[in-house]
């Protein structure tokens, strides 16, 4: 028998995630849909001997064609033209929920209402005639329990049992009002007169609905002038009776419809005016509590990233440090061929720097997963908003920027959090200008060299506030030019609290895992392996290398390397600056990573191994002055962190063109606002 | 209705006060006759309620007699025509209204406002009149221009008075009367669920006063105070 194609649609915070890994249980697999930063989620399951196919469509609160995942759902149910599809509702806010559900049932879709968390609106006290509400809505209902794995074998019955029905045309419409009916029946006739293509792809009524609410779309699919007039006419004409938008109208009417349903079929037993989750908000978002609350759980989520973190960090470190010794035991001691070095410095080293990002990544989106789950995403939204705002970003958009402080790469890979592309995009620009955790390696050897105790925290302090004040003035002014654009509404729903199911928790946890390591891991591989092979060769004649010690002989041959002339070439460029070719050379290693600044510089200066931080410190400071330091420090700050981040980007923006963007504009802000400083403070200083 | 004192008149034994006392000013007394006349009621009616300012002690009243009043009656008379005069003159003066509106107007409030609000009128109408001539006009003016802002007389059109739910106070409930604001939010509120006639309650503000959590049709949702300022509601 042919597959069956379902598609799952629903509100955001129904449950519709837990409902597809109950359907699909692991068999399935995440995309994107091309050209956009949508999640693309399909998997397949068997049942009653037929394959199902289930598409996990973006989760929306209605179907016009303003956002791209409206769109996107919308164009999938019209021309793909699933089987069956099923409306994931949450049972204890069932109006709402089921305004999408209006617009299903006027697309004609071949509809199953999966009444979700079943389990809460039973607690909450109510109850369903679902025998009644399934025939005015002609739709199947299921109870379901998603994340408790209630309600599978029904639900699957119920979209067998739908895809087998003959297409009938539906009785029950919900009626506008004998005004709009009289203009949507001129309109279909015109319809059905002109565009007899149209009409019957998608229903007369359904494109005068839209038509009348003038959705762009289907407007401009519309190519009959007398049907655009008579449309024209009627849209003013409405509008001078209700003195408002016929599609507000229309979408009055629909909920209007909507509560009478209800209150013919639902019945709230249990009259409690504040529940929970009242009662949680009250204290979580208490003009006094809220902020301290918020802190706490932030502090909570970057000691459980980081902090916790370090523990299998520094396990899986240990691992590969053991790994890079036995395969580099293959060879004789001392040996260069150029074979251990590959393997050795370039793959597994390579492996090692971005498998070492995986315990962040795998803590982190297990708090966010927490977080979102339980619905204090939202509130923390909430009460950050107003700062956000300011700088022209969402209440979401804290959060990742806080973890950049952390690390970029996670906190990048947490604006998945954010819901608008533009937001998104800026956020992700700005992450790197948060002070990261790798550049304390250089701020813990350069400041220390450079200067007094006295004046050692408050350059540190300087430093981070420097970043924070360039991401503020960076947001807004990327805000203003590249992704200008009217900030979307705000209005944002606040879910009941809920308790997360490990299952669900885990298995989000474990999907930005792998998505981490399949995308982000491929390319920092291949660029670590580019970098090592650039400071690895050219390789300088054995004979040049006689009568130097080892750190002179690693000095030697890191000046003879392509990353060593390239530093020498780049000099002159970087002299304004203050800097010469050996921080040149330094800072192009650290694009792999900043704490290969360090290494490098120690090299450069033959002090070999960082143990030596002391000499080399002392070393610097013969060669520089404090204010070459502190640009030293500022260029660190504001280039990019490394390349992981790179390719971070380009995974989560989905285009190279982002992620270049981002390489070069950072790297010609830290070029110039270092520029600037260094001559202005050379005349100064 | 507030509760009135025993003495306290019903509209249209004012209205017969009133009258009185110009036709005593005049003839000196008043006729039956006449009176039913100017108020355009039935002779009998006028009897019944001079019967019944007699008994208050307002008139001399005996049938087949002219009608005086008494000292009493002429203080309430002519109390009720102050409050008359005072009332359409600050409806002329300092509202703009027409003569023949205000005339009515202040017919209908002579009744029923107490006096205490008079008074106040009345002080503020002498702060009116010693206000110079240039100050006084433009008092007249900004209410024209409001007016004209106007297509209607509906009050629901001005600002003042009218309450959005960014002006609700946690823990108020509202009922929807608008949404007056462009194409994207409108729809976005309206998609939510936010249409006329729903109810809507504010259950808190976020710590740095923006936004706020409004409760409606069962579920929460946080809006902007920009946003909230272009949905109407009544308060309860």
């Amino acid at each position: 028998m042919r597959q069956l194609v379902v598609a799952l649609v629903g509100n955001p915070n129904s449950g519709k995630s837990s409902l597809f890994n109950l359907l699909t249980g692991s068999h399935q697999h995440v995309g994107n849909y091309p050209g956009v930063t949508v999640e693309k989620k399909e998997g397949y399951c068997t049942y009653g001997g037929r394959e199902i196919r289930v598409i996990d469509l973006p989760g929306t609160y209605s179907l016009t064609a303003y956002s791209t995942e409206e769109i996107i759902t919308r164009q999938f149910i019209l021309e793909d033209k699933p089987d069956v599809v099923v409306d994931v509702l949450d049972a204890s806010n069932i109006e709402r929920n089921l305004y999408l559900g209006t617009q299903l049932m006027e697309m004609n879709a071949p509809l199953v209402l999966a009444f979700n968390m079943s389990d809460l609106a039973q607690r909450r006290g109510l109850e369903f005639d679902l025998d009644q509400l399934s025939r005015l809505l002609e739709a199947r209902i299921v109870p379901t329990v998603g994340n408790k794995g209630q309600g599978r074998e029904a639900l699957l019955d119920a979209v067998i049992q739908t895809a087998r029905d003959d297409k009938k045309p539906r009785m029950h419409h919900v009626r506008y009002g004998s005004e709009i009916e009289e203009e949507l029946s001129r309109i279909e006739t015109a319809i059905l007169d002109q565009e007899r293509d149209l009409a019957i792809r998608h229903g007369s009524r359904w494109l005068a609905l839209k038509l009348l609410e003038q959705d762009d779309e289907i407007l401009a699919k519309v190519q009959s002038r007398p049907v655009l007039d008579l449309v024209r006419k009627s849209v003013s004409h409405l509008r001078s009776i209700f003195h408002d938008e016929p599609e507000i109208v229309l979408a009055d009417r629909r909920y209007g419809f909507i509560s009478g349903a209800c209150q013919e079929t639902i019945r709230n037993s249990v009259e409690r005016r504040h529940d929970a989750s009242d009662m949680i908000d009250a204290i979580v978002t208490n003009r006094v509590l809220g902020l301290p609350i918020f802190l706490l759980l932030m502090y909570a989520v970057f000691w459980l990233t980081f902090t916790l973190g370090e523990y299998p960090m520094q396990g899986l470190e240990w691992l590969f440090g053991w790994l890079q010794a036995s395969v580099s035991g293959l060879w004789p001691e001392g040996s260069t061929h150029w074979l251990r070095s590959l393997l050795v410095d370039g793959m597994i080293a390579g492996v090692g720097g971005v498998v070492v990002f995986l315990p962040n990544i795998l803590l982190l989106f297990l708090a966010i997963a927490l977080l979102e789950d339980t619905g204090y995403m939202a509130r923390a939204a909430f009460v950050m908003d107003r700062i956000m705002h300011k700088i022209g970003l969402h209440g979401k958009s804290f959060i990742p920027m806080l973890i950049g402080f952390g690390c970029s790469v996670p906190a990048i890979m947490a604006t998945r959090i954010l819901e608008n592309r533009r937001n998104r995009l800026t956020t992700i620009m700005v992450i790197p200008l948060m002070s990261c955790g790798a550049r304390l390696t250089i701020y813990s050897l350069i400041i220390p060299a450079f200067f007094t105790p006295r004046w050692r925290g408050p350059v540190m302090w300087l430093i981070y506030l420097i970043g924070i004040l360039l991401a503020v003035i960076c947001a807004k002014l990327l805000r203003l030019t590249v992704f200008q654009g009217e900030t979307l509404p705000f209005v944002m729903e606040l879910p009941p609290y809920r308790m997360p199911t490990t299952k669900s928790v885990v298995i989000h946890m474990w999907q930005r895992g792998w998505m981490f390591l399949k995308k982000a891991g491929t390319v920092i591989l291949g660029i670590s392996v580019v970098l090592w092979g650039l400071a690895s060769f050219p390789q300088p004649d054995p004979a040049q290398l006689a009568g130097l010690d080892e750190e002179q002989a690693q000095q030697a041959a890191l000046e003879y390397s392509a990353i060593g002339r390239i530093g020498h070439l780049v000099e002159p460029v970087i002299r304004p600056l203050g800097f010469d070719w050996k921080i040149g050379t330094a800072l192009i290693g650290a694009t792999a990573a900043k704490e290969v600044f360090v290494s490098q510089l120690s090299i450069v200066y033959a002090t070999g191994s960082d143990d030596n931080t002391d000499v080399l410190r002392e070393k610097l400071r013969a060669s520089y002055t404090p204010l070459v330091a502190f640009c030293i420090l500022l260029f660190s700050l504001i280039s990019t962190p490394c390349i992981a981040t790179v390719a971070m980007t380009r995974q989560e923006t989905n285009s190279w063109g982002w992620a270049v963007f981002q390489f070069v504009g950072l790297t010609v802000l830290a070029y110039g606002i270092t520029l600037i400083v260094y001559q202005v403070g050379r005349i100064w200083i | 209705m507030s509760a009135k004192s025993a003495n306290a008149l019903t509209a249209s034994l004012e209205d017969y006060l009133e009258v009185i006392l110009w036709s005593v000013a005049a003839n000196g007394a008043a006729r039956v006759k006449d009176i039913a006349r100017q108020l355009q009621v039935q002779a009998a009616s006028v009897t019944g309620a001079l019967q019944v300012l007699a008994e208050k002690r307002f008139v001399h009243y005996k049938p087949y007699e002219a009608v005086t009043l008494t000292p009493e009656g002429f203080q309430e008379a002519t109390r009720v025509v102050r409050c008359h005069h005072i009332i359409r003159e600050f409806l002329t003066q300092v509202l703009g209204v027409e003569a023949e509106a205000a005339e009515e107007g202040a017919c209908r409030l002579e009744h029923d406002i107490p006096g205490e609000i008079v008074a106040r009128l009345a002080a503020f109408m002498e702060y009116v009149q010693a206000l110079p001539e240039p100050e006084r006009g433009s008092l007249a003016a900004f209410i024209e221009r409001s007016m004209g802002r106007t297509a209607s007389a509906d009050p629901s059109e001005l600002s003042f008075g009218r309450s959005t739910v960014a002006d609700m106070k946690p823990g108020h409930e509202g009922v929807i009367v608008r949404i007056g604001s462009h194409a994207e939010l409108a729809r976005r509120l309206a998609d939510m669920g936010l249409g006329r006639g729903v109810l809507i309650e504010v259950e808190g503000v976020a710590p740095m006063g923006d936004p706020i959590r409004i409760k409606i049709r069962g579920y929460r949702l946080a809006l902007r105070k920009s946003e909230a300022r272009s949905i109407v509601v009544i308060e309860k």
